[in-house]
């Protein structure tokens, strides 16, 4: 990664643009024998730069692709690559960003030492008003016990941490539950500003409102496999909302 | 991509601080040496003063490696930010071992120091009698902390009541094995976690016995050392859930 965070919020132009994630006929499965259950299966798309929204029902294998992305699955058939090496190649060698669905942090330290934990230098991208590159509201929580921080707080702290070491690659597994309207808000323009800046952003959500605002591309998932791809302005040529398009390809599958 | 040990200190320290030992556990092992001044030789459990003040001593350490120890090898609260960051994650588990380690020489070099003074007068040379109980509090604690360690990193759930067991197997091994042939005992000795082992350094360094003392610190650091390389081999093939 060439660019890096500088000081207050402002952040260099990315020299080179975010690594671009290519999943070929992958099967990706938990457990063995009788308990063994597919999260993934025969799974085909490509993610590059800007932001891509990863959408499905519920267990259609969203979390599990963006699991496997990072490296903390193993596929067992087909391949994924990251800038055209195996995942765990690229996360040791540069380290992404990655937000789990309920990001566990360690409850006894404070934002300021969690995050200086992972990078020494992340707190030179506080800004005057208590801002964290652009995630406001860090000036008030950064010296309070993890434990003590609401459920949008910590999540603005995991953000941050996913955003710490300037990734080029930010998967996000619905990073929106449990947050307020302003914080949805708050997050948005930090996924906006980092998904223009040339990372490539992969967001599985459920909230498809949020997805039309942010997302340049959409990929649909379903048992296990990518069951369509569309790019934003496609999508809303075609169709009145992203909620029109999900309805349409869903209803169209059930039948 | 690494951290280093001044980045790891900064998760360690909270650590220390305020899970374990704590505010509370620290100010208590720092006032239990006051027991050292009692009189010891009174109870029958102790053969004199000095073996009281040992095994007192002795006593600390393992409590107190277990406790700081506790939540060892594998976490999923900070693997996952590691992971995703390209930290190895067994090298985040030797800089955590390493920064115990020097928490525990800390600790052992004040009971030590203790130990020594409630026992000025009694004849023991005091330099080689505070080194004697320094390396028995130290060692005692770093084969505690590394035997913790590597059972969590097997996924054993209760890492530390199996390392107790292991303790308490260890220190009656001679008496389980009295009877057995010098080779099975000798197998056992090098299965066993060398917690007595431990005991005959310490008296080794105290009696100037250089030779026995060598013999036990080798079978010490040979003991740890694989125990220590087989937990790390297992965080590194081990994912955090995310």
């Amino acid at each position: 990664m060439s660019s890096s965070w500088s000081g207050n919020d402002e952040r260099e132009e990315r020299v080179t643009p975010g690594p671009t994630v290519v999943a070929k006929d992958l099967m990706v499965g938990y457990g063995r024998g009788t308990r063994a259950a597919l999260g993934l299966e025969g799974f085909t798309a490509s993610f590059g730069p800007g932001i891509t929204a990863l959408v499905g029902p519920n267990g259609a294998g969203k979390s599990t692709f963006l699991r496997t992305a990072c490296g903390l699955l193993s596929p067992s058939r087909g391949s994924i690559s990251v800038a055209g090496v195996d995942p765990l190649i690229f996360v040791s060698a540069h380290g992404i960003g990655f937000l789990p669905e309920s990001p566990p942090l360690p409850w006894y330290l404070t934002p300021r030492e969690f995050l200086m934990g992972l990078a020494p230098e992340v707190l030179s991208g506080l800004g005057a008003e208590g801002d964290l590159w652009g995630i406001p509201g860090f000036g008030s929580i950064l010296d309070k016990r993890i434990a003590t921080l609401s459920l949008g707080q910590k999540k603005k702290v995991a953000l941050a941490a996913a955003l710490s070491r300037n990734p080029g690659l930010l998967l996000l597994d619905e990073p929106t539950n449990g947050l307020d309207p302003l914080a949805v808000q708050d997050l948005r323009e930090v996924l906006t500003r980092v998904g223009r800046e040339g990372m490539t952003v992969v967001v599985s959500s459920h909230h498809l409102d949020e997805l039309q605002r942010l997302a340049d591309f959409l990929v649909f998932v379903d048992g296990g496999r990518c069951v369509g791809t569309w790019t934003q302005r496609e999508a809303l040529d075609r169709y009145p909302s992203f909620d029109a398009l999900f309805e349409d390809v869903f209803r169209r599958r059930g039948a | 991509m690494n951290r280093g040990l001044a980045v790891a200190w900064s998760w360690r320290l909270p650590y220390w601080w305020r899970v374990s030992p704590g505010l509370a556990g620290g100010i208590l092992y720092l006032v239990l040496p006051v027991l050292f001044f009692l009189p010891l030789e009174a109870l029958p459990i102790f053969e004199d003063r000095l073996r009281g003040i040992a095994l007192l001593l002795w006593f600390f350490a393992v409590a107190f490696a277990l406790g700081v120890a506790a939540k060892r090898g594998p976490r999923e609260e900070d693997s996952v930010w590691l992971f995703q960051k390209g930290i190895p994650l067994w090298e985040a588990s030797v800089e955590d071992w390493l920064l115990d380690l020097g928490l525990a020489a800390v600790a052992a070099a004040w009971w030590a120091s203790m130990g020594t003074l409630a026992l000025l007068g009694s004849g023991l040379a005091p330099w080689s009698l505070w080194l004697s109980l320094l390396v028995l509090g130290l060692v005692t604690a770093v084969l505690a902390q590394t035997l913790v360690l590597v059972l969590s990193a097997l996924g054993v759930p209760r890492a530390v009541d199996l390392t107790v067991l292991a303790i308490l197997l260890s220190m009656l091994a001679p008496a389980l094995t009295f009877q057995a042939s010098e080779g099975l005992q000798t197998a056992v000795s090098w299965v066993l976690p060398p917690f007595q082992v431990a005991w005959t350094l310490a008296g080794a360094l105290r009696s100037g016995l250089l030779n026995t003392g060598a013999a036990a610190l080798l079978h010490i650091l040979v003991f740890t050392g694989c125990v220590l390389a087989l937990g790390l081999w297992r965080i590194s093939r081990w994912r955090p859930n995310g």
